[in-house]
């Protein structure tokens, strides 16, 4: 086995399938001083599926590839991997991101300047593996000698690469060992991006070998075309669900609140990611509590899909994308909403509000809105009565990456929190420059094996450290601090992370999202909208 | 020798342009794509673009009037263009050399320009010398880089060394050929080369500089060297394409295009056969029987 | 697919650990997985809260919100936490033989 920094291209294609290295603890980038302490105790759980599936990356293991037992299939594989790269570069197949990936193929220069700005690559204590460009220097290889049949020249100018099974089974590994977060893109002086083939390689896996993430595919996207949500939830769950919700919001408040549904002509459909509903109930409900109070005609819609704005193809998959996205769009247009509101949800955001602009035709095309500048409008209107003093306790706000700097969306967030936490801080860097929280690109609610102590030791590490830096001054002061995260995902991570380092124990950190924040200022309500109740 | 070195010349140029124009060809001809926007983007309403906001900020969007902000959008492109901003504030020990290197192409191009004009003489002459040697000076520092950071190994190929080192000798020996005995100007160079004057002595360092430098330009288009028209396809159509889909729009018409072609992914999810297009598989639901079968 | 093996007995699980044949789920069979889940004394708490997972299930095929199982068993979520030291999802329903939630949850 070699140390992580020292792997080197060519090990890829080993056909030993232990794993090429281990990323252990020593090797972490360290946490700040303050903290380090806290978290030393937890262990890395032992890789044990290393046997029966292809784990010969690192150890961990997300995708749990079975490994072909002749060398028939073994070359079959081969072929079908060789075959979905060719497709990736035709205008039939990939014409939604053909332009963007042949530039990065041809113009990577190597120069690593994004290198440093990879929070994983940087946490992990650099792992050559994890560098952005390592991923992309193999396809760049497969695609100069398999798409564009270069000879000699070519293979000077851009190397050489032999393709064997093990190779790519670790490269399948490899394209879910990236946030998709698009920060190594934002620094390449070319204009290249290394998050885009990670994106690519993974539609190659799903779209031409069948190969993706069961949290994903089989019980994602598959599962919400089927039964209308990826939570399993039908619309009568739903329904029954989000009742309680509002029982137990208007118990908590003493105000009563109604939740509308499938209001035709309403202003607003608001859509949640249906995860908030089992998990976080409150946030429906404080939203539920403010847009009643402002006046809002809004309504939720029972439809298929209607109730559950994620859209996991973002991540993996065009066909699911774009199926899941239209059906989206179809429940709005069917309910003659004037606009479609995209509850505190990022992948969310930038699915329906972002990619599938172009998809969607004609009157399918409804105007979506974000979450955030509805509740903008609402706290700076003053049609709320706010108490800023009721969120006395230091604040602090994640920018979700899909919603920040692959959508713009920075400001408004901000002016609610300057509004109502006399307490915020902003973390370093943040806003467009910020860091992903270590769960995007579905990695939030990945779990096999032992990929959540990868995504909490090694992918939430940069994180978990801004996070213990924004509150510094009052780390271990007893009192509580609020980590704001406007996004589901970003949510499911932070939380993870708290539950594995202790953080909610040790430095009373807790987290949760904007409206329940607006909720709590709200001095029509009884005081206490947020439970300092862990988890 | 003046014909042979006058025929490489204009054999270069009509090499390097036609390459030019198919490097613009290729790119400018793919499928319009999804958007796959990354902000700051710098053409954005004034007020937003210092925190890196887009019109998504603004509640009913849709309603509100684009605001293009092209004297921001001019301002980062000069930036990186003759400064190279995002390599200074993210990898300040690639930009001193990539900056002499490519600022010293800048001071050459811009030399030889005030050269036909015949003004300046010897300020032209000065620029030109000048850029020449931070082009050599440039060209060996990134080439030291990559021949001795640990980072290198996998991403640097034999012909990135190539390039750099032709480059930065191709301008040595231009430099020298400057300072040889009865070296022509650039203006009495230039006469004879359009009116075919091949009676011109030109000494054997300049021209074997001018003969190495054509060889290399008629090249350029075909190598990774040709990201500087790769970097408007990347900048402009990539990470600040924010047009939003308009009814009736030339954008609408195009995605109409692409909706009807028709993939072949193998997947079984998908239901791609060949003949079914992208708008029908996205009406199809793959958890319905008669995908799946 | 592995293989969970306990004393004599041989659970199929998937990666996760989870049961793979929730019909075959009984006390005992719950006495097993929460083995895995590092509890060592199955207590009458544990129970209550794995029976309810259970109930709300073979109803609605899906595991229930954690609000109403804490409002419906009476523990708050520390408590449940403190039960099921992987939580709700990952931890009782686990040992609750469902199969393992999904979604952004």
């Amino acid at each position: 086995m070699k140390s992580p920094q020292d792997v080197r291209l060519r090990d890829l294609s080993q056909r030993e399938s232990e794993p090429l290295f281990d990323i252990t603890r020593a090797q972490l980038r360290p946490l700040p001083d303050a903290f380090t302490a806290a978290s030393a105790g937890r262990e890395w759980k032992p890789l044990s599926e290393s046997t029966a599936c292809e784990c010969g990356l690192d150890n961990t293991c997300a995708l749990n590839l079975p490994k072909p037992s002749t060398w028939q299939e073994e070359d079959e594989l081969v072929q079908r991997f060789i075959q979905g790269v060719e497709k990736l570069f035709t205008s039939e197949n990939n014409w939604g991101f053909l332009q963007p990936l042949v530039l990065t193929m041809e113009h990577c220069t190597g120069c690593q300047t994004c290198s440093d700005s990879c929070h994983i690559f940087e946490a992990s204590g650099r792992a050559e593996p994890y560098r952005p460009t390592f991923r992309s220097e193999i396809l760049r290889r497969v695609y100069f000698k398999h798409v564009k049949k270069g000879g000699l020249v070519s293979r000077l100018q851009h190397g050489d690469i032999e393709l064997n099974w093990p190779m790519i089974a670790r490269l399948a590994e490899l394209a879910y060992r990236c946030n998709l977060c698009r920060r190594c893109a934002q620094s390449c002086p070319i204009g290249a991006d290394n998050a885009l083939v990670a994106h690519e390689l993974r539609k190659v896996f799903s779209q031409e070998m069948g190969i993706a993430p069961k949290e994903l595919h089989e019980r994602g996207s598959m599962l919400q075309l089927k039964v209308g949500s990826s939570t399993g939830m039908s619309p009568r769950v739903v329904r029954e669900n989000i009742e309680f919700i509002d029982e137990d919001i208007s118990e908590k408040t003493g105000v009563e609140v109604h939740t509308p549904w499938d209001v035709e002509g309403a202003d607003v459909l608001l859509v949640h990611n249906a995860g908030e509903i089992l998990a976080w109930p409150e946030n429906p409900g404080a939203f539920a509590l403010i847009l009643n109070a402002a006046g809002i005609k809004w309504t939720m819609s029972s439809e298929l899909l209607g109730y559950d704005s994620i859209n996991y193809g973002l991540w993996y998959d065009d066909a699911q994308f774009a199926r899941v996205a239209l059906r989206h769009a179809e429940v709005a247009r069917k309910l003659g909403v004037k606009r479609i509101v995209i509850g505190e949800c990022g992948h969310a955001h930038k699915a329906l509000g972002v990619i599938a602009d172009r998809l969607l035709m004609g009157d399918l095309n409804i105007p979506r809105e974000s979450s955030l500048t509805l509740l903008r409008d609402i706290v700076l209107s003053g049609c709320l009565k706010l108490d800023p003093s009721r969120n006395d306790f230091p604040v602090t706000l994640h920018d979700p990456c899909n919603l920040v700097r692959l959508m713009g969306i920075v400001q408004p967030q901000r002016d609610i929190l300057n509004r109502i936490a006399p307490g915020f801080r902003e973390m370093t860097p943040h806003g467009v420059n910020n860091y992903c929280c270590g769960g995007g690109s579905g990695f939030a609610i990945m779990t096999p094996n032992n990929f959540e102590d990868w995504r909490a030791q090694v992918s939430g590490r940069k994180k978990l450290e801004q996070i213990v830096n924004a509150f510094s001054d009052c780390l271990d002061d007893g009192n509580p601090k609020f980590v704001c995260a406007p996004c589901s995902n970003c949510k499911g991570q932070i939380r993870d992370l708290f539950v594995y380092h202790d953080v909610w124990k040790k430095n009373r950190i807790f987290y949760g999202g904007i409206a329940e924040l607006i909720g709590n200022a709200m001095t029509d309500v009884k005081p206490g909208f947020i439970d300092w109740e862990w988890h | 020798m003046t014909l042979l070195l006058f025929l490489a010349i204009y054999a270069s140029a009509a090499c390097f342009l036609s390459g030019c124009i198919l490097r613009v060809r290729q790119y400018a001809t793919l499928p319009a794509h999804l958007r796959w926007e990354l902000y700051p983007v710098p053409h954005e309403a004034r007020e937003r673009v210092a925190h890196g906001g887009s019109y998504f900020e603004e509640s009913e969007w849709w309603t509100k009037p684009r605001r293009f902000h092209l004297a921001g959008e001019l301002r980062v492109m000069a930036e990186e263009i003759f400064l190279f901003k995002s390599l200074w504030q993210n990898n300040r020990n690639l930009w001193w050399r990539s900056f002499s290197f490519h600022f010293g192409m800048y001071s050459v191009l811009a030399a030889l320009a005030l050269s036909f004009t015949g003004l300046l003489p010897m300020v032209a002459r000065g620029v030109g010398l000048c850029g020449l040697t931070m082009i050599a000076f440039g060209g060996l520092a990134l080439l030291l880089r990559r021949a001795t950071s640990s980072e290198s190994h996998d991403y640097t190929h034999i012909a990135d060394y190539i390039h750099l080192a032709a480059i930065a000798a191709i301008s040595a020996t231009v430099f020298m050929g400057c300072h040889a005995a009865n070296a022509p100007s650039v203006r009495t160079f230039a006469h004879a080369l359009f009116t075919g004057n091949t009676k011109l002595v030109v000494p054997r360092t300049l021209s074997a500089g001018v003969l190495m430098a054509a060889a290399l330009l008629a090249y350029v288009p075909y190598s990774h060297m040709a990201h500087f028209i790769a970097k408007y396809f990347t900048f402009h159509e990539v990470r600040w394409d924010d047009a939003r889909m308009e009814p009736g729009s030339s954008l609408e018409a195009k995605m109409r295009t692409n909706l009807a072609r028709k993939p072949t992914w193998y997947a079984l999810h998908l239901g791609a056969d060949g003949k079914k297009s992208w708008a029908e598989i996205a009406s199809t639901n793959p958890t319905s029987p008669e995908v799946r079968s | 697919m592995s293989v969970f093996e306990i004393q004599d007995r041989k659970y199929e699980v998937d990666e996760d650990g989870f049961l793979q044949s929730p019909e075959i789920w009984d006390r005992h069979v719950a006495c097993d997985f929460a083995t895995t889940e590092g509890i060592t004394e199955v207590s009458e708490s544990h129970w209550k809260i794995v029976q309810y997972i259970r109930d709300y299930w073979l109803q609605n095929d899906i595991a229930p919100m954690v609000r109403k199982m804490c409002k419906e068993t009476g523990f708050k979520l520390s408590e449940i936490y403190e039960l099921f030291p992987s939580g709700p999802a990952k931890g009782a329903c686990k040992v609750a033989g469902l199969p393992k939630p999904t979604g952004c949850v």
